[in-house]
């Protein structure tokens, strides 16, 4: 489910908190699952500076090449669609 | 709950994840607070950091408890990033004797527990530590020279092993924990057991009713295919339920208490 909300993305960043939404997995389930999609190279991952001040910088997200290869391959299986509209990442 | 205390708790959770990743999940670890603080609503926030650290704690707490073997289980094992079942499971197949001596410290642990519960004597725990200590001794001792090239040692300790996979006992062997000891002055003993028990297994009152007899205490025992545990006088099909009360007249009388 993971997998097909970042290839939605199609190469656009995203971030935690809107792929747990779009995804409907809690945090303790996404961020174990980002960082082992990261380490077996198919996530990649970059810190985003703020564009406003006083603000945190962002860790986004998106499918390497390999990784939108493992989408494909994985389609989710009867899964709902998600109802929230997807929001593009602001950089 | 005020929205500066969810806030407050959200920032506290997201810090204790921080203090407990691993150095090489740091980021990760920095990318949940920011994320969280990136939340507009009080609650959800809380429960996102909330999530994040119990998602995370158990590779966390997994990767402390595994750090002062890190330099003893491979170079750079916990620090790689990769997934930690990979990390241990590389730092195993680089250091097959490392991953062999835990296992036998960590069966012999098992050992002391069971022998604890069970009440044995403290000179079976200490056996059982000597044991242990014999055991990586002759490893430290033939392990180095099978390093050097010398066969014998190879085939001696592969005989070693092979002497600890035969118990030299067949599954019906049938004795008691060798702490327990029958005293002679043990009363005349009757044993009714059925062998379909799913608590207490056969082989126990075999066992007790062969100890009994070696001590050369009067046993008398009576053994049903069928009746579970701990039947009673209501009347089942099982022969066992109808027929052990005037069992046990008899064995009084025989005894000369009837």
């Amino acid at each position: 489910m993971i997998l097909a909300t970042l290839l939605d993305a199609r190469g656009q960043w995203s971030h935690g908190y809107e792929l747990a939404q779009l995804a409907d997995v809690k945090s303790g389930t996404l961020y174990p699952l980002l960082i082992r999609l990261e380490a077996q190279g198919y996530l990649e991952a970059e810190w985003q500076q703020p564009t406003e001040g006083g603000r945190p910088p962002r860790h986004a997200y998106r499918l390497t090449a390999s990784g939108v290869q493992l989408a494909h391959d994985n389609p989710p299986g009867q899964t709902t669609k998600p109802v929230v509209r997807r929001r593009e990442a602001t950089v | 709950m005020s929205g500066r205390l969810r806030r407050a708790l959200a920032d506290l959770a997201c810090r204790t994840l921080q203090a407990t990743l691993p150095p090489s999940l740091q980021s990760w670890g920095w990318a949940v607070r920011c994320e969280t603080a990136e939340i507009p609503n009080d609650t959800k926030a809380l429960l996102f950091a909330l999530g994040s650290l119990c998602g995370l704690m158990p590779r966390a707490v997994a990767s402390l408890l595994l750090y002062p073997f890190a330099s003893f289980i491979g170079d750079g094992a916990l620090s790689s990033g990769g997934s930690l079942t990979m990390n241990v499971f590389d730092a195993a197949m680089r250091r097959p004797r490392v991953v062999g001596i835990a296992c036998a410290i960590g069966s012999v642990a098992l050992g002391l527990a069971y022998m604890a519960i069970a009440g044995a004597p403290a000179r079976y725990l200490v056996i059982n530590v000597g044991a242990l200590v014999v055991g990586l001794t002759l490893l430290a001792l033939l392990g180095r020279t099978t390093q050097t090239g010398q066969h014998p040692a190879y085939w001696t300790l592969t005989a070693m092993a092979g002497t600890l996979l035969d118990p030299g006992k067949s599954e019906n062997a049938v004795d008691l924990a060798p702490w327990v000891q029958i005293s002679a002055k043990a009363p005349p003993t009757l044993i009714i057991h059925a062998m379909n028990d799913p608590v207490d297994d056969i082989r126990h009152p075999m066992a007790y009713a062969l100890a009994l007899n070696n001590a050369g205490v009067p046993v008398d025992m009576r053994l049903y295919a069928k009746g579970g545990h701990a039947f009673g006088m209501r009347r089942t099909a099982d022969p066992i339920t109808t027929e052990w009360p005037a069992q046990v007249k008899q064995w009084l009388q025989t005894i000369g208490m009837l």
